[in-house]
This record gives structure tokens, C-alpha cells and sequence, in this order.
């Protein structure tokens, strides 16, 4: 792991579902400031949970969580809401303009007013950054799945968080948007966002993030950038696939094989 | 707060166009009725203050006080319906389909049947009846939040439990309440000005903290986690919304009697017009929720004159069908 100052720190943390057992037992896990993590593991093996964690939709039963230094639990609603949001696997699209989904976003930072200069402000960049200039007096409902989950993302960048989680962004989107979103992910680091985000997909995870955390049964198996989750052969332990780097131009792209043998012929 | 209410698709245009037509609303229904008199018969003796005219008479002792009785119920089960929606994150929901016209009717009848002597304690017992059965449909939703038609299930147990409660009551004592039959079906005749003073206070309080509700409402049609991760206070803001709805639908069922579908049809097509966007669409549903229940009342006064139908049984006609044509549209939805 890199020695980048940690924005957000899960520290002996300890979780239950109501009438199940511990999912999280003394977990200790890091995510790195101005960095893209990507959550990897099983079905089942906590990630969308820490995302929860994270945010307080869920109560960590023993532990701390801290965020800039911070104990989460410290946090005044409005105060937290400014720091970190999360945006979640499903939402119900109300009957709503993309403009006021995004100005929701504004809702931390002053609830009884109009729409201040800061907050209109906001709101344009946010517009501006998702790239949905042309979109914004469409209802959602109009929209295809990527420009929604533009619209999503617009809506919690005008929040103007440090900490953007992230729970399967691309999920359910056609291949060529999940590109997109990645790269739009990739230019918000750039301007400075900590993005934590559960995937589904390894090879985008490998291809686009700066860390890589591999849960499995509550725990981390495996903390590094992609070269060292690569060397560590954690994925084969977890996923039971053979993941191969392939170098295309510049670039560095992943395949998955099941069959160890095929690794030596590639 | 102006700017929030900008909407893309002329959605305030709607809420000025809304203006008028309540306007209109009210007049027609001053104007016309089981008798005939002329415009100018009741500008006549209006204007000279006759108050042996059988024409002030009416208009002042009758269609005044029912024509603002069918504004105020109108708006307040309106708003209501717009309230439980959001709160339910359910289409289907609206104070008489989830249990809470009941609730409300059979306390009425309770404190009518302890304290006959007291109406001013009416509104009260309507709300608390509405208010404790919005909570207790609240908490079996949380429980059965995965279908929307369970929790319109639940309702319906619920306000066969509450019915069953209100027909004792009138079986065991038949003199308990003036027009018990009337106020089951829900009607606006002989309501006196008087009676109007108190459910309006209440009606008032009621749509100012609905209003102040607005933008925590929109915000919560994107899910409870969504909302709370945008820094909502989702427990508060719901409670605040059933304490409103409550005593909306308390405050109109105590005068007006158990009126149906009001909740449910105005809401629909106020968000046809004008979107989901709860800075339009309270008062916009407020405006036209009366406009809708002065007009049907009108209609159920003069259609069969002069036998006069209550009004509640010509929206039940109306939104029994309405309420099934959303249950069809809801599972073509889900279905896609």
C-alpha cells in the first residue's frame, strides 16, 4: 500500500445483521486520500455493508470509523453530509428534471433557503463535469440507464463531497457506459475526490483503480495497487479465476481465465 | 424559496391557471343548487343585506358555508393523499384506501357517543383516530415495504377492523351522531359556518407544515437511504409528515364525514400536469383537491334535483374505478 494519508479508516470495527451472525469481526481496513479504491470480493462478503458502514446508514457494533481524522460519530448531520455520500445500487427515479435532481444535492448546505450563488454555482460545475448540459430539462424517466447514472452522479458531486462511495456504479449499464463512468471517476480523482467504489467487474477494477481492497468472509484478504494484487494470486484464491494483464497500446487491459494452464500458453 | 419552484415544463403556469378555475369553482357553486335563483335574484338580495329573502337565506346559510366546507375538505384530503404517498414511497396510497378515514370516523363516533355535549372536541378525535391509525399502517409497512398492494391489503383489514368498531357503535346507539349515515358515506349538507371554525384552524396548520415539508419530501422520493445520505432526517421528517396528514384528513372527516378518494385522484392528476415536485404539487394539489370536491358536490346536488345524492357516494363512484385503473397501471409497471 502506498504511504498516501488515509481519508477514511474502518478501525476494529464489528458488525451484525439483526438475528445473523458477525458479518465484521475487528476489521481494520484503510482507503487512501485522492485515490480510487475498488471494494472486490464474493457475493455476500460485506462490501456494500462497508459502504453503509461508511456512511452511517448502518451502526458499526463496536469500533470506530474515521473520516479526515475524525470519528464519524462526531459528525453533525448536515456536517457529515458535506464529507461523504454514497450513491447506491438502485434508486426510484421520481417524476423530476435532471437540473432538480442535481440542486438536491445542494440540500446539506442550506435547507430553508433559496438556491444561493454558491449552490447555483455548484450545480452548473456538476452539470458541466457529467457532461449533461444538453440533458438538463429532460425528466429522468427520458433517460437511458448511463445518462441516469450521470444524472446520479451529478446530483452528489453539486454535494461537494471529499468522499465519494460508490455501490456498482456500472452495474446493469451497456459495456460502453461503464467505461464512461470510469473515466468520469477517473477525472474527479484528478480534481481531488476520494472515490470508493464496490465493483462487480475485475478487469475495469484492475484497469481503473489506484487500490485495490479484496474482501472475503468479512475480511481483507488482499490490500495493494493492481500490480500487487496481481503478483499476489489473492484473486485466484477468491474468485477462482486466473486474471491476465495484456498489454494493448498503452495500456494495460485484463482477461480472466478458470483454467490455470492457459495462463502458461498467454 | 422561488428558486426551487422553477420548473422546466411551465409547471407554475399550471398552479396560476389553478387560481381561476377554483374561483370558478366557488361561484358555480354559489350560484347554482337545488333552488333557482338568478344571478341577479342573489346579487339582489345580497347587496341589500335582505336577511328574510329566501334567497340570502340560502346563499348566506347554505351554499356559503358548503361551498367553503368543500374547499377546505377538498384541499386537506388532497394534501393529505400527497403527504401519505410520499411518505409511503406508495402510489396507491390516499387517507380512506390505508385505514385512516376509519380511524378517524370511529373516534368521531366514539367522542360522540362520550361527549355529546362537546363538538369542538370533533377535529381533535378525528385526529387522533387518523394520526393513530397513519402511524400503526406506517409501522406494518416498514414490515411489508417489498409490495405495494400489501400494504393496500393491510389498509383494507384495517379499515374493515375500524368499520366493524364504527358499526357497533351505531347499532348499540343509533342516536349517537345526527346523519350517522351521511357522515359514513361522507356529505357536505347542512353544515353551518360555526362547525367550520375549528377544522379550519386546523386545516391551516396542517398545510403550512406540509408546505414546510416540501423539499425534505421531494428529496425522499429517491429512498430513505438516498435521502438520509443527502443529510435528511428521515425518521423526523416522516413523522412530521403523518402528524400533517393526520390532521388534514382528521380536521376534513370531522365536518365532511368519511369522503373517499379525494386523496387519491386529486393527487394523481395534479403530478399528470405538472410533475412530482412537491413545491408545485402541495399547493397545486390543495388548489384543485377543492376546485374537485365544490364541482362533484355541485353535481351531486343538482343532477338528481331535487333529491340531493352526498357527495361521497358520487366519488366513490368515481374512484373505485380510478383506484383500479391504478392498481392495473402499477402492475404494468412493475412488469415492465
Amino acid at each position: 500500500m502506498t504511504d498516501i494519508p488515509k481519508m477514511l479508516e474502518f478501525k476494529g470495527i464489528s458488525f451484525a445483521y439483526p438475528g445473523q451472525k458477525p458479518l465484521f469481526d475487528n476489521l481494520n481496513v484503510g482507503f487512501s486520500a485522492g485515490q480510487i479504491t475498488a471494494v472486490l470480493g464474493p457475493n455476500g462478503c460485506g462490501k456494500s455493508t462497508l459502504l453503509k458502514l461508511a456512511c452511517r446508514l448502518l451502526a458499526p457494533k463496536g469500533g470506530q470509523i474515521m473520516l479526515g481524522g475524525r470519528d464519524i460519530s462526531g459528525y453533525k448531520r448536515r456536517d457529515f453530509a458535506q464529507k461523504i455520500t454514497l450513491l447506491s445500487q438502485r434508486y426510484t427515479l421520481p417524476d423530476i428534471t435532471v437540473q432538480e435532481l442535481v440542486s438536491y444535492g445542494r440540500y446539506p448546505y442550506g435547507q430553508h433557503r433559496g438556491l444561493s450563488a454558491a449552490d447555483k454555482q455548484a450545480i452548473m460545475a456538476a452539470v458541466e463535469q457529467t457532461d449533461l448540459q444538453a440533458l438538463q430539462t429532460k425528466y429522468l424517466r427520458e433517460l437511458s440507464g448511463g445518462q441516469a447514472q450521470r444524472a446520479f452522479i451529478a446530483m452528489a458531486l453539486a454535494q461537494d463531497t471529499d468522499v465519494l462511495l460508490l455501490d456498482e456504479p456500472i452495474n446493469s449499464l451497456d459495456i460502453h457506459v461503464g467505461f464512461e463512468v470510469m473515466e468520469l471517476l477517473t477525472r474527479l480523482k484528478a480534481g481531488g475526490k476520494t472515490v470508493i467504489m464496490v465493483l462487480h467487474d475485475l478487469a475495469l477494477a484492475l484497469q481503473y483503480a489506484d487500490n485495490i481492497l479484496l474482501l472475503s468472509g468479512g475480511q481483507p484478504v488482499a490490500e495493494g495497487t493492481p500490480a500487487e494484487i496481481l503478483a499476489g494470486g489473492e484473486i485466484l484464491q477468491v474468485f477462482g479465476v486466473q486474471p491476465h494483464a495484456l498489454a494493448v497500446g498503452d495500456k494495460r487491459l485484463f482477461a480472466f481465465s478458470n483454467v490455470a494452464e492457459l495462463a502458461d500458453k498467454l | 424559496m422561488k428558486n426551487n419552484c422553477k420548473k422546466p415544463n411551465n409547471g407554475g403556469v399550471w398552479l396560476l391557471l389553478m387560481l381561476p378555475v377554483l374561483m370558478i369553482s366557488v361561484v358555480l357553486g354559489l350560484l347554482f343548487g337545488g333552488t333557482e335563483f338568478s344571478p341577479a335574484e342573489l346579487w339582489q338580495a345580497i347587496s341589500a343585506g335582505d336577511e328574510e329573502s329566501a334567497a340570502y337565506r340560502i346563499f348566506m346559510f347554505i351554499r356559503l358555508p358548503r361551498v367553503v366546507a368543500a374547499v377546505l375538505a377538498g384541499a386537506a384530503l388532497a394534501v393529505s393523499g400527497v403527504l401519505l404517498q410520499a411518505i409511503l414511497h406508495n402510489p396507491l396510497a390516499g387517507p380512506n384506501i390505508i385505514g385512516v378515514n376509519n380511524g378517524a370516523g370511529l373516534l368521531v363516533l366514539l367522542c360522540a357517543a362520550f361527549f355529546p355535549a362537546q363538538p369542538a372536541l370533533l377535529p381533535l378525535a378525528a385526529f387522533l383516530g387518523a394520526l393513530g391509525t397513519a402511524l400503526l399502517v406506517f409501522a406494518l409497512a416498514l414490515r411489508v415495504s417489498a409490495s405495494q398492494i400489501a400494504l393496500v391489503l393491510t389498509g383494507i383489514a384495517l379499515s374493515s377492523i375500524f368499520g366493524a368498531g364504527i358499526n357497533s357503535i351505531l347499532i348499540a346507539a343509533p342516536d349517537v351522531y345526527t346523519g350517522a349515515s351521511a357522515f359514513l358515506v361522507g356529505g357536505l349538507s347542512g353544515i353551518s359556518a360555526g362547525e367550520l371554525a375549528w377544522p379550519a384552524a386546523y386545516i391551516a396548520v396542517g398545510l403550512v407544515l406540509a408546505f414546510a415539508l416540501h423539499r425534505d419530501l421531494n428529496i425522499l422520493a429517491l429512498g430513505d437511504a438516498a435521502a438520509q445520505t443527502l443529510g435528511v432526517q428521515v425518521g423526523r421528517v416522516r413523522l412530521l409528515a403523518i402528524v400533517a396528514a393526520a390532521v388534514l384528513a382528521g380536521a376534513a372527516i370531522s365536518f365532511a364525514g368519511l369522503i373517499s378518494f379525494v386523496g387519491l385522484i386529486v393527487p394523481h392528476a395534479v403530478r399528470f400536469l405538472i410533475g412530482s415536485d412537491h413545491c408545485l404539487l402541495l399547493p397545486m394539489s390543495a388548489l384543485a383537491g377543492g376546485s374537485f370536491v365544490i364541482l362533484c358536490d355541485l353535481a351531486a346536488r343538482t343532477l338528481f334535483a331535487p333529491y340531493e345524492l352526498p357527495v361521497g357516494i358520487l366519488m366513490s363512484f368515481i374512484g373505485g374505478p380510478f383506484f383500479i385503473f391504478l392498481i392495473l397501471r402499477s402492475r404494468r409497471v412493475a412488469h415492465d
